[in-house]
């Protein structure tokens, strides 16, 4: 596998600071204790975006497969409560189930 | 069933806790819930440091690897004895339905034997899925899990990692869901899937008919219902990776506003019934940085049918929607809770809400007059209806909201004459807990909307409550 856990959590939190620069400079080096309910509000949408604009790149990269319905459980289980940094934990457990193409 | 089924969705909404257990170190194993891909208990044996990931560290996950991979291709009952105590209970054993070994398999977990001269490093982290026949108890779970399997069983020898059993004292059960927001009219945000406002007011008072005295009791009530059970099914939504486009199907909602007294004459309410499914297409822009922003376009369309309280004059109609949503202008006040432990203090801003969005749509319909019995109904025409309006609110922490609708209709049917509405109110909310907020609400309701039999200028000071996180469906 071409990523490890640390590749996840930057990619995350480089995702974060696309969709919310102010936010992320107001939260800083601790931006993976915040909730995403700080970042996105009640947006639950914007949540799952910010796990999957992280997630699918990562899966194209190294040549990697996840089903469509474990994506779909991953992003449907992404919720405004999680931390960051366990959201950065998830994506890459999930990518680390996915399987390599051919 | 149902409850299992909503208990499933809620374990993979929880949050992943894990608890190490004594693995040989550098290898950690834990038990936890809500992995991803995994409907069940994840069992993971992880090494954090990749300084730590020496060959024989990895010579010892493949091992445990290999025997997994095996162990899983038999009965679990016959290599795993899964236990866990829930609290004031006896501990139980879990019977598993199967077990499987998450990722990629051998091609991750053995080199490559078309390519042998390549290095070969395998993953930091090794998944297994433990699948139970039922779902495990709701709440913490002192959990524990040991490798048994019987001399015989055709398996490779039990790695020493395995030799001794993983624990969990604190394995998630379900998340509990989060309170409602306090300020935005549901009817309109689909935010939550119930939301009920009354108001009663009982008196006793003398009238005199004839030289007669008489003391009777007048009671007057009024109540406004938001319900949607399911505020989105997925299988009817759109939602494409790669895209910030997405659709929302809500199958069923119905918007009640009813009084006890005359329709048409001193009443506190509109007096309407407005129920439908709807059908929301929703685009999210992207920032100057490329990533998806709050700032989203909103296309409403439904199919509903709008009638008085009593259903005499009932208007079925289709109607489209745009709602403009700037991000900034559409904030709730920011929840503590979502900065513990980073260290940062809520600014004046983030711990006011504020709402601002304007909408504009029109409506296309026929109206029909009941008759004397329920199947006779006189066809009044066709209408076509334009409206414009805002919702505009702030939100004090959560605590104390003011919000304010108005909307203007053009009505095609009578001469493009112009109806002017609008609805005031400002909340104190009292409780606010999981699934349930509820709210002391002053309300000043002005002016008509379809089908335009009640005329209101009321003043009601009442109870609200709001549901919502019921699970049924996706969120809005």
């Amino acid at each position: 596998m071409k990523f490890t856990p640390e590749d996840a959590t930057a990619r995350y939190r480089a995702t974060l600071s696309k969709m919310q620069p102010g936010k992320m400079a107001e939260v800083g080096d601790n931006w993976d204790k915040a909730k995403l309910a700080f970042f996105f509000a009640t947006d639950q949408n914007l949540a799952a975006f910010s796990a999957r604009d992280t997630l699918v790149p990562m899966l194209k990269e190294d040549r990697r497969d996840l089903s469509k319905p474990a994506m779909s459980q991953f992003l449907a289980s992404i919720g405004l409560d999680q931390q960051a940094g366990d959201v950065a934990g998830r994506i890459f457990d999930t990518y680390s189930s996915s399987t390599p193409i051919g | 069933m149902r409850g299992d089924a909503v208990n499933r969705r809620l374990m993979a909404v929880c949050a992943l806790f894990a608890a190490a257990a004594r693995a040989a170190q550098p290898i950690q194993a834990s038990l936890a819930t809500g992995v991803p891909g995994c409907d069940g208990t994840a069992v993971i044996f992880k090494v954090e440091k990749a300084a730590d990931f020496t060959p024989a560290v990895q010579d010892r996950l493949v091992a445990i690897w290999k025997w997994s991979d095996a162990a899983v291709k038999g009965d679990p009952a016959m290599a795993f004895s899964f236990r866990v105590q829930a609290l004031d209970q006896e501990p139980k054993a879990v019977a598993l339905k199967r077990a499987e070994v998450m990722g990629g398999g051998a091609a991750d977990w053995t080199p490559d034997p078309r390519h042998p001269e390549i290095p070969f490093t395998p993953p930091r982290e090794l998944k297994l899925c433990l699948i139970p026949r039922r779902a495990l108890p709701a709440g913490a779970l002192d959990a524990r899990l040991a490798f048994t399997p019987p001399p015989g069983a055709g398996l490779p020898a039990l790695p020493a990692d395995l030799t001794e059993a993983i624990t969990n004292p604190s394995l998630a059960g379900p998340a509990a869901p989060g309170a409602p927001g306090a300020s935005t009219p549901a009817a309109r945000s689909f935010a939550r899937e119930l939301d009920l406002s009354g108001v009663v007011l009982s008196a006793v008072r003398d009238t005199t008919a004839r030289g007669v005295t008489t003391r009777s009791r007048a009671t007057k009530a009024t109540f406004d219902l938001f319900l949607a059970p399911i505020l989105r099914v997925r299988s009817m939504s759109y939602n494409d990776t790669g895209s910030s486009f997405v659709t929302f199907f809500t199958p069923f909602a119905i918007e009640a506003h009813a009084s006890n007294q005359s329709i048409t004459a001193d009443t506190l309410s509109q007096n309407r019934i407005v129920a439908g499914p709807e059908y929301e297409l929703r685009w999210y822009a992207r920032n100057k940085l490329g990533g998806i922003s709050d700032n989203l376009l909103r296309l409403i369309l439904s199919a509903k049918s709008t009638s008085d309280r009593d259903f005499k004059l009932m208007e079925p109609r289709v109607a489209a929607e745009l709602r403009p949503i700037w991000g900034k202008a559409n904030r709730p006040a920011v929840d503590p809770k979502s900065l513990k432990g980073t260290g940062h203090r809520r600014t004046t801003g983030e711990k006011i809400g504020r709402t601002l969005s304007p909408y504009i749509g029109f409506e296309e319909g026929r109206s029909y007059l009941r008759g004397i019995l329920p199947s006779a109904q006189t066809p009044l025409g066709g209408f076509t209806r334009g409206y414009v309006g805002g919702d505009l609110g702030i939100d004090f922490d959560g605590k104390f909201s003011l919000t304010t609708t108005q909307t203007a209709y053009v009505r095609g049917e009578t001469g493009n004459d112009w109806v002017h509405y609008m609805r005031s109110s400002g909340q104190w909310t009292f409780v606010s807990a999981p699934r349930i907020a509820s709210a002391i609400c002053v309300t000043f309701e002005k002016g008509r909307l379809p089908p335009f039999r009640s005329t209101v200028n009321a003043l009601t000071f009442g109870i609200r409550v709001q549901s919502s996180n019921w699970g049924l469906g996706e969120p809005r």
